[in-house]
């Protein structure tokens, strides 16, 4: 008896002391799940690349603390926007040095932004700036209207040395560019040493370098940044390390080395963390419990939760294409407009237990949207009015759905979610079973013909198929915030070639009737079709630089999205971070892909 | 023997051809939007995405042509680029395949040695206490999962104890084969700390090596002990070993000369078994002690839907187990004269 008490006291000493020391007191490790794509900042398209990208390299503005909407001059010491809206012009940092030592200079500028532009890889995160500078979503539309020479001399007009100064000239006004500007793609290299790594020359001759793979970008795994850590190593699948840039043009970071390894495995990165050889892990919220005993026992920090960037949504399609194997049925006939009914789309809102969702799903660390917009972002309004479960509600809409012939014949609808996705899963079964419950008072009343609901889970790659083909009834999927802007959240959800909004054809709802709530300034008129009237709010959002005209602009769109029912169970996710208590100047911004170094230190 | 061993080499290209034929072919049951929707991580953010994805690589290509660049390539020694390795298929092989060789040899030591030994042992002292304490411990290893336990193994032996890290080798080792200092030269550490002359190295590499070595060897070493037992018992009840004890032979030459010998034939069966089954298991071995090896590769890959990789990977694994299996069937013929390869 006596042994084992002295093993287990030798074990809680070891412990202890483990506890009470800083490992490694000048470096930073962070454990994470997924490795990095590229070093290329206009290739990358991934948070994880990102975050070196952001810890290596600067842009010319950058987020001023916590604050998403706030910015502070980082590589530009001033900058300016035209009354119209249309020409930004940046003033650049004189003294900063690149990490190989090359002085940073307007041309770098000029030359980082038109070489993101003439690469453009297909799928990546240049169409952000394609859009608002060259109104465009891809570099070839552009040359396939104007030639590889005419699209380059375009590139040259929008993106330019004025003197000493940067010049943006933008196709339109665009609240939201400055916030485009502070993400990776918009990071400053070194011109000279990018094309002794076999980069672009600057020259019109830009098609061998359009749309590389990952690998074939000269900056695939080589950086030289101006920011305040250089790239110490780069070991694919294993681990990225950092060193603290000594030149620096701020002060230098507190932290000598930062490393961020690749651990996939949940229970191997606990370990890590308990032993103290993570200073920082993440934290899949199926294991937060873990961590909070941790946090309960003094051995861990909980920040948080906070809310994230990314939320969850189901989603209409108000038109199945042609072809498709969901095509829901009305009495049994197909019937690809089925979601077209505002009465059916608003029965579905109703009959979601939203509050059972979160919590069994999400372990309660979410919330219910009004409309699309999230928390954090212009023209949010927690009071403005939300779906909630109401079954009474959900039934007078079911029997007014395609005037009383829903009810009276029933109908099939598929909703589909990726496979493996257990929250989707989730809500999902919780649609089936709420809808088909209406089978047995049916029955009661002598109606044949069921409402039938099938969940399908389909492989990622089918999944991302028939959506893009338009041939998802209803499918659930999140979104990650691009740039803190409401702009990246109406468009997605709500303009013509958003990323959801393309595939739910709106355009089928015809002649709709607008009257203003809150842009009160807006004439009430019809339009012909509902994509129409949000496609023409999203754009005067996007160019109105009046701030609480642009607030009401959003503001109208959140309520025209919860008056349409564009989807069902919109939710944001809270976001919790966990460290070692010797980890010191974390924050939480949003915005933020990764850890920042900079800020942090152990002590 | 001889042209058995050449005709068996000269079959391996067919072979290979027909494993290749047979992924890519799995491969092209995706129509090119979802071959294309394998390159994106996240939702297509434009309406042209996938398009432009599916012209750059040919993915709309009939699959005669689409297998046929694929193995050009191929005889070219280009395997394709993996986007889960991020570095070109062949230097992903080469890169993680000395890790697993490294773990797979050092596991096989006790799985063979101990699991031989005791197998031995518990035959010959038969429904003693040896053989009971024997035969519990390997239903314990065919029964609890080698996920769990080498989680088990980490809580304590890492996150309480701090005895045993995870990983290949520590973050010092790591810098001075970045910087130069360290030179890897067979990527099989335990080998490459000795030519290097790098006690300290070698240390380390051990230190690492040993939870995920008993956490791979247990379940092979139970089977091998309860293959070894049955056949060893079988054996001792022949008439020649009876002869034998006759003769009035001591126990020991009875046991390891005439016993042994005739029943490790069914032992060497298991052992090309043993052998796949090692490195079948290195994938969950090397994912919870984060060790980057084929496993891991693999896993990763095959959850990633890296296509590119899983071929690679599989045509890899196609020649190992090919070139295994002969030499199996080789081992075989000498351990038992009468057999004949023909």
């Amino acid at each position: 008896m006596w042994r084992k008490f002295l093993v287990f006291a030798v074990m809680g000493l070891v412990g202890a002391m483990g506890w009470a020391q800083v490992p490694n007191p000048d470096t930073m490790i962070v454990a994470t799940i997924g490795d990095l794509e590229t070093l290329d900042p206009a290739w990358a398209y991934d948070t994880a690349s990102a975050e070196a990208i952001f810890n290596i390299y600067e842009t010319l503005i950058f987020y001023e603390g916590e604050h998403v909407d706030k910015f502070v001059p980082m590589l530009a010491t001033a900058w300016e926007i035209s009354d119209d809206g249309l020409v930004y012009t940046f003033t650049i940092r004189q003294g900063v040095k690149f990490h190989e030592g090359g002085d940073l200079t307007p041309e770098d500028v000029v030359y980082s932004f038109q070489r993101a532009l003439i690469q453009d890889r297909a799928g990546g995160p240049i169409w952000m700036l394609l859009e608002p500078l060259l109104g465009v979503a891809s570099i070839e539309e552009l040359a396939e209207e104007l030639g590889d020479d005419g699209a380059f001399a375009r590139v040259q007009e929008a993106v330019k040395l004025v003197g000493d100064k940067v010049v943006f000239t933008l196709e339109y006004a665009y609240g939201p560019f400055i916030q485009i500007l502070a993400g990776s793609w918009g990071s400053i290299v070194d011109k000279e040493w990018v094309i002794e790594q076999g980069g672009w020359d600057g020259t019109a001759n830009w098609r061998p370098w359009h749309d590389p793979a990952a690998e074939e970008s000269e900056l695939f795994n080589k950086a030289n940044g101006t920011g305040p850590f250089k790239l110490e190593a780069w070991v694919p699948g294993e681990y990225i390390s950092f060193v603290r840039n000594e030149n620096y043009w701020r002060e230098p970071a507190k932290l000598a080395r930062a490393v961020v390894k690749v651990v996939p495995e949940w229970g191997t990165r606990l370990a890590m963390f308990q032993a103290g050889d993570a200073d920082i892990i993440a934290v899949p919220r199926q294991y937060v419990a873990q961590m909070d005993e941790l946090v309960a026992e003094g051995k861990a920090r909980m920040m948080g939760p906070f809310p994230s960037s990314t939320c969850q949504s189901g989603f209409f399609n108000f038109y199945v294409t042609e072809g498709s194997p969901f095509m829901p049925l009305l009495g049994g006939e197909p019937k690809p407009d089925l979601l077209a009914d505002i009465h059916l789309r608003r029965a579905i809102n109703y009959v979601l237990d939203i509050d059972t969702y979160i919590q069994e799903s999400w372990l309660g660390e979410a919330w219910q949207l009004p409309g699309v917009i999230p928390e954090g972002r212009l023209g949010y309004d927690p009071t403005m009015p939300k779906y909630g479960y109401d079954m009474e509600k959900a039934e007078q809409e079911l029997r007014l759905a395609w005037d009383g012939a829903l009810w009276q014949q029933g109908f099939r609808l598929t909703i589909t979610y990726n496979q493996g996705n257990l929250a989707r899963k989730f809500v999902a079964e919780m649609l089936e079973r709420s809808l088909e419950s209406f089978n047995a008072k049916r029955a009661a009343e002598g109606i044949r013909g069921a409402f039938v609901i099938e969940v399908q889970d389909l492989p990622w790659p089918t999944y991302l198929k028939y959506m893009d083909a338009g041939q998802l009834a209803m499918f659930f999927i999140g979104w990650l915030e691009d740039y803190a802007h409401p702009d990246n959240w109406v468009k997605p959800y709500m303009y013509r070639t958003g990323a959801f909004a393309m595939n739910q054809n709106f355009d089928t709802l015809k002649n709709v009737e607008f009257s203003p709530v809150y842009a009160t300034w807006l004439p009430s008129k019809t339009y012909d079709t509902l994509q129409d009237l949000f496609d023409e709010i999203i754009d005067l959002a996007a160019r109105e630089s009046d701030f609480e005209m642009a607030e009401l602009l959003y503001k109208e769109l959140n309520r025209l999205a919860h008056e349409y029912a564009i989807n069902v169970g919109h939710i944001q996710l809270l976001a919790r971070h966990y460290e070692q208590l010797w980890v010191q100047g974390w924050y939480y911004n949003p915005a933020y892909p990764g850890e920042y170094f900079y800020v942090l230190s152990k002590g | 023997m001889t042209a058995y061993i050449i005709r068996r080499f000269l079959l391996l290209p067919i072979t290979l051809f027909g494993v290749t034929l047979f992924v890519f072919g799995v491969y092209s049951f995706l129509d090119p939007a979802m071959k294309a929707a394998l390159y994106v991580r996240d939702i297509p953010k434009t309406a042209d995405a996938l398009e432009r994805i599916i012209h750059k690589y040919g993915l709309d290509d009939p699959f005669h042509v689409q297998y046929w660049r694929w193995l050009n390539q191929v005889f070219r020694g280009n395997l394709g680029w993996s986007k889960t390795a991020q570095r070109p298929v062949l230097d992903a092989l080469l890169y993680y395949f000395p890790a697993t060789i490294e773990l797979v040899l050092w596991a096989a030591i006790p799985v063979l040695f101990i699991g031989i030994w005791l197998g031995i042992l518990s035959a010959v002292h038969h429904n003693k206490p040896i053989d009971h304490t024997s035969r519990v411990f390997a239903l314990v290893g065919w029964s609890f999962p080698s996920y769990v336990y080498g989680l088990l193994l980490l809580m304590v032996f890492y996150a309480m104890l701090r005895w045993l890290p995870p990983g290949r080798v520590s973050d010092w080792v790591v810098r001075e084969v970045n910087t130069g200092t360290f030179r890897e030269i067979t990527r099989i550490y335990t080998i490459d700390a000795i030519i290097n002359g790098r006690p300290d190295v070698l240390a380390d590499v051990f230190k690492h090596m040993i939870l995920p070595v008993i956490t791979l060897s247990y379940i092979q070493w139970a089977l091998l002990l309860r293959v070894t037992r049955s056949s060893m018992l079988e054996t001792l009840r022949t008439e020649y070993v009876m002869t034998a004890r006759s003769k009035g032979l001591s126990e020991r030459v009875v046991i390891y000369k005439h016993a042994a010998r005739n029943a490790m034939i069914p032992v060497a069966t298991m052992g090309g078994m043993l052998l796949i089954g090692l490195m079948n298991g290195a994938v969950i071995t090397e994912t919870v002690f984060n060790y980057r090896g084929m496993g891991w590769w693999a896993a990763n890959a095959a959850t990633q839907l890296d296509i590119i990789s899983v071929l690679g990977f599989t045509l890899f694994n196609a020649v190992i187990l090919s070139v295994g299996i002969l030499f199996i069937d080789i081992l075989y013929a000498v351990i038992d004269p009468r057999i004949r390869l023909e």
